[in-house]
């Protein structure tokens, strides 16, 4: 990214009080083209529905709403602020689609009416708690179509530690993600968990990587 | 803004953004002054402590450099430019124990720019090898050209990417005046649009005032001079250093011991 779009992109995020400048901006690029190389090496064409969880000021949707079909985005986001940055990086980026978003802080995806073929959690499972990745899976198995496919970034902490986020919200990132702890879930769900699926590149910030395929 | 200073320096959250979107905005300055964040009692303190009677063999280590100088409980170190009349005195939180009104004034300056950076205040008050913690530094500059080259921090042309931090900012407390306790440019800083300000002559600063300023801007300190009856340019800095394992000064029966710890935890 040029340098002078990633200085607006900051300045946008100060302007609607989502965020100091960090590793968003200097990433932007890295992690966008990683995920949508992902999901496409995974099968996603532009018909398909995503949900993207946790999809931040619409980085990531800068890419896949300008490469699905009109509509077929769905975005969900806990951080407030974030919700009206996303229109305007979107204008930035002359992006005109279709897409929905929303502030959801209680896994309510059943509410968008709609069934998923793909969903991405990039950086998210690292700030969830060991229930709420149960709860997670609990919720993406009734929102997922049959087939549907889950990509997922994640780190295998030995202790759990916690994150300030911005000063304003504290978080706990979960430890033990082992290979147990996801055959139990995959047990429990009746579903497919892959670590490090084939053919996807390493990760831009050298995370784990997992599918579930529901 | 109502009154920041060392007593009272916890921001809400429509200052948190006033002041950062004065930081970090390309259309802001690039700088905030916090003026009278000490006031003249604290300064007259620091500056009879630090410059008058200070004897630094006593408190001090002859500073090694900067590779392996800070560590778990590693000393306070000076630097002393015998020509120059330089003197720089490294004081961690931990090891300055003989002047705490500096450590105190410190930590509030510490807590001030962890909420404008929007990162935990602890994240770097406490020494863990391998990560950075902030040293405050007082450095006294009698006499000098070129004492500071410009140069940026922590912006997109550092040559390790780890190093790229574009949240980060500094804090320079003014200890000193210009043109009454020293002279020359005084601290210049580059502007977020490109512009040099001569800060202590364009922004009225006066010994007491603070002012934090966007880390990965151009600054410099191009000359300074003073008498021998003036004080000299006399600052507290906060920079965050990286912290060894003590690795200087480890002898070869601890380095093995240490690898063969890290080994142990990588296998178990």
């Amino acid at each position: 990214m040029d340098k002078k779009k990633m200085f607006k992109i900051i300045d946008l995020h100060l302007e609607e009080e989502a965020g100091v400048p960090s590793n968003r901006e200097l990433m932007w690029e890295d992690l966008g083209e990683w995920q949508m190389d992902s999901l496409k090496k995974m099968g996603m064409d532009s018909k398909h529905k995503l949900l993207d969880i946790g999809c931040g000021p619409l980085r990531f949707g800068t890419y896949a709403i300008s490469y699905l079909d009109e509509g077929n985005y769905f975005g969900v986001e806990v951080w407030e602020p974030y919700l009206k940055l996303g229109r305007r990086i979107l204008e930035e980026f002359e992006i005109s689609k279709n897409y929905t978003m929303k502030i959801d802080r209680g896994f309510d995806y059943e509410s968008f009416g709609e069934k998923f073929d793909f969903a991405i959690a990039q950086s998210v499972v690292t700030h969830m708690s060991v229930r709420q990745i149960d709860e997670l899976l609990d919720v993406l198995k009734k929102v997922m179509k049959p087939d549907g496919i889950l990509l997922f970034t994640f780190i295998n902490n030995r202790f759990p530690y916690s994150v300030y986020y911005e000063m304003e919200e504290p978080m706990i990132t979960p430890c033990k993600l082992d290979n147990a702890f996801f055959q139990a879930l995959e047990k429990k769900y009746q579903v497919e968990y892959r670590k490090y699926p084939e053919g996807l590149e390493r990760h831009p910030t050298g995370q784990a990587v997992a599918t579930i395929k529901f | 803004m109502k009154s920041i200073n060392h007593r009272n320096f916890c921001l809400n959250k429509k200052e948190v953004w006033d002041v950062r979107r004065k930081i970090y905005h390309s259309q802001g300055e690039g700088f905030l002054l916090f003026k009278g964040f000490l006031e003249k009692k604290f300064t007259d303190h620091l500056v009879n402590y630090w410059c008058r009677l200070l004897d630094p063999p006593q408190t001090h280590l002859l500073f090694p450099g900067k590779e392996h100088a800070f560590y778990p409980g590693c000393p306070c170190y000076y630097k002393h430019g015998r020509t120059t009349g330089l003197k720089v005195f490294y004081n961690p939180l931990w090891g300055n124990q003989h002047e705490v009104v500096s450590n105190e004034i410190a930590v509030s300056i510490i807590h001030l720019r962890s909420q404008i950076e929007g990162k935990a205040f602890t994240r770097e008050i406490s020494p863990r090898p391998g990560q950075r913690c902030v040293v405050p530094r007082l450095i006294i500059t009698r006499n000098g050209e070129n004492v500071l080259a410009p140069h940026s921090d922590y912006g997109l042309d550092e040559p390790n990417p780890r190093n790229i931090d574009l949240a980060r900012v500094q804090a320079t407390l003014f200890l000193s005046q210009i043109d009454k306790d020293y002279s020359g440019s005084g601290f210049v800083f580059t502007k977020n649009n490109g512009d040099k300000i001569h800060c202590e002559r364009e922004l009225g600063i006066e010994p007491g005032d603070l002012l934090i300023w966007r880390y990965n801007n151009v600054h410099e300190i191009s000359d300074i001079s003073s008498r021998e009856d003036q004080v000299g340019f006399v600052r507290m800095l906060f920079p965050p250093e990286e912290i060894s394992h003590k690795a200087g000064s480890i002898s070869i029966i601890e380095k093995t011991k240490y690898l063969l710890r890290s080994m142990k935890r990588k296998l178990v």
